[in-house]
This record gives C-alpha cells, structure tokens and sequence, in this order.
C-alpha cells in the first residue's frame, strides 16, 4: 500500500512533468514561499542559496555569493586586458560588501507572472493492494493515524496554478561567468593556486560546495488546490486536520495569513480540501537547480 | 526510469513540433518548457531581456527549462577567447609607448574612449603625456585593426565582463513585434506514442538535457507491459501568431576573429598558456559548440493534452490485483505503486494538462541552433592567411 513517501513522491513527479521537463530537478520549498510585495532582497535571498542534495529546499543554505567570491579571491589572473580571472576580481571589488542582487526583481517577476502561460493538472494515484499486514501490535493498522489513512486511499486532486513562471534572472554585475568557467574548465592547472585550501575537487568535486546551484525560482500567480480523500476519517482524525487549515495543509502549507484552507468532512467522514491564496499574492513552490558542469560550463 | 515515459513523450512532442512549424525533424533546434514571455518597463529592458536569449548558448538538448540564459554565455565565452589568441606584431603600442596603451585599454573599458583611430586620437588629446602621439598613435592603431584577431580583441574589451556596456543584438524587440503581429499561424494535432522511435530522427537523436539526473525520485524498475507500451497520448497545439525571429550579434563580435579561432587548434593563433583553449571551447566538451539564430516566438498559444488509453473493466481489475507485475509505469523501489489517471486507466501518464499564454504577450516557444561548424565555418580560407603571417 501506499506510504505518505509514495504519495508526496509521486506528486512532486506529477508536478514537476506539468511544469516541463526541465523542471525534473526541482526542489520544492516546504511549505511553499509567499514572495513579500516589493522585496527584491527575499527573491536575490532565495536565488542565492546553495541547494541540498534532497528533494526538500529548506533555508539556511550557504551563500552562492560568498562562495564564489571566496573562489575568484583565491585564483590567479592572466596578463591579458581581457583576462576573464582579472575581469572577474575587478567585477568582485566594484561590487563592494553590498549583499548580492540580480537584474531582475519583484517588479519584473510580477509583470511577468501576470502574462506567463496558464497551467493546470490534476494528479490521482491509484491505491496499491493492501498485503493486509499488521502493524506494531496484533490485528493493529499498519499505517495508522490519518497520515497513514490519507496515504493508502483513493486520492483525486486538481491544481491551478494560475500563471506559472520559472524566474531566472541574470545575476548582476558581481558575477563573471566566464571566470567560474575558466576555473572548471583547467582542474589542475592555473588560475587554481597552488598555495589555496580552494581547490577544483573541494569546489566542484562529488562534496564540493558549488557542486550544484539554483538557477530559477518556480513562481505562481496564484494556487487554487481541491482533493477528495476516499477514506473516511475518524472524529479524532477529523478534529486534527480541522486544525491545519489554519497552519497550513498538504501539499503546499500555506498558513492563513497567504491562503484560506477549507477541510471538510461528508457523512461518512470523507475528506474534502480546498486551499485559495488570497490576491495578489505570488507564490514561490521551489527551485531549479542545475549541476556545476552544465551551469558553469553548459556542458 | 518511470520518468522515462514522460521523457519519451516530450522527445515526441519536439519531433512533432519542430515539423509542425514548418522544419526538417533533423534541424538542429529545441523547445523551451514553460514558454518565457518578454515583457519589460520599457523598450529597453524589453531589448535586454531579448537579446539575453541570444545571448545563451543552447544546451545539447531537443527540449530545455526556460532559463536559457544561465549558464554558458556568448559574450562572456567569446571574450575570454579573445583573450586567448594572438595577433601578430604592431607599432600601436610602441608609437604611444606603454603608459598610454595601458591608459588607453582603461578607458575603453571605462565606456571613456571609443576603440576606433579616432576615439583613440580623441582620448589622447585630452590626455596628458599622450597628446604628443595621438595623431601618429591613430594611424599605427588603424593599422593594427586590419588585422581580424586585434580588431576581435579591440572590439569587445568595452563590453562585460570587462567594460561596461552590454550586450546587443540587432534587430530589437520593436522590430520584432512588427514581424510577430505579420506571422502566420500555426497548429498541430497529433498522437504522441512514448514508444515511437520517431525521436531518433532528431539532431541529437533524442537525447535530452542533463538536468534530469539530479532528481531525487530514484526509480529503479522500469518494466512496462507491451499495451501500456504503446498507449497513445492526444495533444493539440496552436498559435495565433508564429515567428522565426532571427537577430545576429552587435558590435561587440568580428566573426572573422572567431572563425579564426575555430578553424585552427595551434599556436598560434591559440596562445599556449591560456586557460581558455580550443577544447574546452570547440571540442564536444566545450561551452562554444553552437550557437541561438533564430528564437521561435509565439503570440497566443494553446497547449492540451491527455492520454488516450482505456482499460476494459477486466483489465482494470486485473491490473489493480497484480499491481507487483510490471503493469504499472510507475515504480519506487519500495515496492508500492502508482499512477497517474484522469478518466480512466492510462500508461503514458493520462495526466491532462492544459497550457495557454495571453494574448498579444509575445513568449518564446523554442530556438533555432546553428552548431560552429556552420556558423563558423565560412573562415577557413581566412585562417589559413592569418596564421600564415603569425608564423612569419
């Protein structure tokens, strides 16, 4: 039977397919990001984190930014006028200690989400068999609790993301690509120094820590999220997922102050939800991410 | 891997579109998933956030994320190849001396001085210690540009990452509207079969991009019973409007320059200590193998599609009570299963999904590439010249 893993895997898959192909390596945020009106730095915040190697982005993440200037610091330019390594330590010095910032912001991604495609789906995992195994105790539900309940049963959904938008803005002029390139491109020879804890391996190895990078924020105009459960669920049960709707319900927990949340329950104790963002209200629900060698050296 | 499935049907999908629009299924040539609009402030920033896709260079892929413009880029690369070749010795900087040759590199870069004779001559009349030589410094400086690698050198030193100015392409996003609004439209019907090998046909015989493998759903059982094979998935595209909008780079590029760099490996025209070389620029593992000629924009787009494959009561129950066998295209290694449905039973994934963009909001739809073989190509017989007079 289904586990909560199973369904919130095959979710993200079915997310991820309607979104595009390109969007298969998407972490999500957990729950899903409201953008502040206006706050370009929470956007530049969210495209400058490093991602972790699960599914799941959660904040906290070491910063593109410090990494990378620590990198160029550690390199070694070449004596052309157009040396990318030079161009690069240059680009780091006029840019100063502000915090990093991209061509594009707020305002941009608004006016932008508000013309994106349209798009919509709907996701309905069959219930696998039951084996009819036992739990911990005799005769005791192997899943229970209304997580459990929610996982093995019948489940049809349908999302409306409104307008959907992957925001990848250029990085501003901080950023020299082509010296991150240079550096990928030569493992073991200059502009690595020598002297330098920063090596090729410890940057862009398999632990390295610019191994991978966000390249775009999955942005919606608006969700507008309905799903029947088949199973019916206890009072207690009932009582518990009652209390959600005001922290926030799967699949994206959005809490009140962003979406109103609607559980309801019929006769025979099945579940109906509906979650609506308020207006206006642009949503964040993960991020592509792209490995070091595409990313730096579109390879 | 379950998402192969998908995986196939958008290989498909690019196959039939590509042809839908009126190419050969084997140009060179992708789509982009979800289809970026260009909207800007103004009719600069709407330039700039166009030419940015010219801009990047296009990934190995028949179907790509929308962020083509991380990653690898045509001006930065380009740039940092100039800095990697050679060209042959001239009097520029030994009629103004080096204190005037490196001042005068600043302010080109600065956006203070032009890189022409004149903007040299007018730099250094105003510039002390430099005056004495500005009308000798612009002769031997419009010398030195007849030759294709100093003048690709000289030309692109005011532009990022070095200067300041940005990149350009021409035409912009005015002319390009007036085309976009005189295109013809477009729509294709089709039935898509994941197990088509129609894809092979394509010019990178359906591989797609890379980022796949980073996602965490690791599925490992990929059996899939001969009728799930071959389900059908229905899918109709139109558009209102649809525009191969070709634009070429600005002032920044001197193609003489790169093709010289293409057409020969040695050294010169390549400088031997460079970390910028014709491998890891031309070779199948460089960042400069090919190039954006033509975006493909759309005006008004609609996209539906859904799978076509029913079951028979009995199969269906068949299928749910041997669920362990294979039936299903979805797998994770625990042993569970699932699927994705709307109406009725479906393999390719019957999920229905439904795409469209706004009116008179133009969005790119797909690319148009031309490898460097082609787009470089012509400078062969230019390359041989040069290196015959840097060897001298």
């Amino acid at each position: 039977m289904n586990s909560f893993d199973d369904i919130q895997t095959a979710f993200g898959s079915c997310q991820a397919q309607a979104i595009g192909p390109g969007a298969s390596g998407m972490k999500i945020y957990q729950g899903a990001q409201t953008a502040p009106p206006g706050d370009d730095a929470f956007l530049w915040g969210l495209l400058d984190q490093i991602p972790p190697d699960g599914p799941i982005l959660s904040g906290g993440g070491a910063s593109f930014f410090a990494l990378y200037s620590a990198l160029i610091d550690s390199l070694i330019a070449g004596q052309s006028p157009l040396d990318p390594i030079k161009a690069a330590k240059k680009n780091l010095a006029d840019w100063g200690k502000k915090p990093p910032a991209w061509e594009q912001g707020y305002t941009t991604l608004a006016k932008t989400l508000k013309v994106a495609p349209r798009l919509e789906f709907s996701f309905q995992p069959l219930p696998s068999p039951d084996p009819g195994y036992w739990g911990l105790c005799t005769s005791s539900s192997a899943a229970p609790g209304a997580v459990g309940l929610f996982a093995e049963s019948g489940l049809t959904m349908k999302v409306d993301f409104g307008h959907l938008l992957l925001f990848a803005p250029q990085a501003d002029d901080w950023y020299t690509q082509s010296a991150i390139a240079a550096a990928y491109q030569n493992p073991s020879s200059p502009p690595w120094n020598p002297a330098s804890g920063i090596t090729w391996e410890s940057t862009f190895g398999s632990s390295g820590t610019l191994r991978t990078v966000v390249t775009g924020l999955v942005c919606v105009s608006s969700l507008n999220v309905t799903y029947d459960s088949q199973a019916s669920y206890t009072p207690e049960m009932q009582g518990e997922i009652e209390g959600c709707a005001r922290s926030g319900l799967w699949p994206y927990y959005l809490a009140q102050d962003s979406a109103s949340n609607r559980a309801t329950f019929d006769g025979s104790g099945k579940l109906k939800v509906s979650t609506t963002t308020k207006k206006d209200t642009i949503i964040l629900v993960g991020a592509a991410v792209a490995p070091a060698a595409q990313f730096f050296a579109n390879l | 891997m379950a998402d192969d499935t998908f995986a196939d049907l958008q290989k498909n999908f690019f196959a039939a579109f590509i042809q839908a629009v009126g190419y050969s299924i084997r140009q060179p040539a992708l789509v982009v998933q979800p289809a970026p609009p260009i909207v800007g402030q103004d009719e600069d920033e709407a330039d700039t956030l166009l030419w940015n896709y010219f801009n990047a260079i296009p990934p190995y892929t028949i179907t790509a994320n929308t962020t083509l413009t991380t990653g690898a880029q045509f001006l930065a690369t380009y740039s940092a190849v100039m800095a990697a070749l050679q060209s042959p010795p001239n009097n520029f900087e030994s009629t103004i001396g080096e204190a005037c040759f490196d001042g005068f590199n600043q302010a080109l870069a600065a956006g203070t001085a032009q890189p022409t004779p004149i903007g040299y001559r007018n730099w250094a009349m105003l510039t002390k210690n430099c005056s004495s030589n500005a009308v000798a410094g612009a002769s031997a400086y419009a010398a030195a540009l007849l030759d294709p690698i100093f003048a690709g050198q000289n030309n692109v030193l005011p532009y990022k990452p070095v200067g300041k100015k940005s990149v350009d392409f021409a035409p912009g996003y005015k002319t390009m509207m007036k085309q976009l609004r005189n295109a013809p439209s477009r729509s294709a019907n089709v039935s898509l079969s994941s197990s088509s090998a129609e894809y092979d046909k394509t010019w990178t015989g359906g591989s797609q991009s890379a980022v796949f493998g980073l996602w965490a759903n690791s599925q490992s059982n990929t059996q899939i019973s001969q009728k799930f094979a071959s389900a059908d998935v229905r899918l109709n595209v139109s558009f209102t409007n649809l525009l191969p909008f070709n634009a070429t780079p600005g002032d920044w590029y001197t193609s003489s320059a790169l093709g010289i760099a293409y057409s020969n490996k040695g050294n010169p025209p390549w400088v031997p200590t460079a970390s910028k070389t014709w491998d890891n620029t031309f070779s199948d593992k460089g960042d400069l193998q090919r190039f954006t000629t033509s975006l493909l924009i759309a005006n008004e787009m609609k996209l539906t599609y859904e799978s076509v494959a029913t079951f028979t009561s009995q199969e269906q129950s068949e299928i749910k009570s041997n669920s362990s066998a294979g039936l299903w295209p979805f797998y994770n290694s625990g042993g569970g299963s699932y699927s994705f449905t709307d109406v009725s039973f479906s393999t390719s994934g019957s999920m229905m999904v439904t795409t469209s963009t706004v009116k008179n909001t133009p969005t790119i739809v797909g690319a148009i590439i031309e490898p460097a073989s082609q787009y470089l190509g012509f400078a062969a017989e230019v390359a041989k010249a040069q290196v015959a007079r840097l060897r001298k």
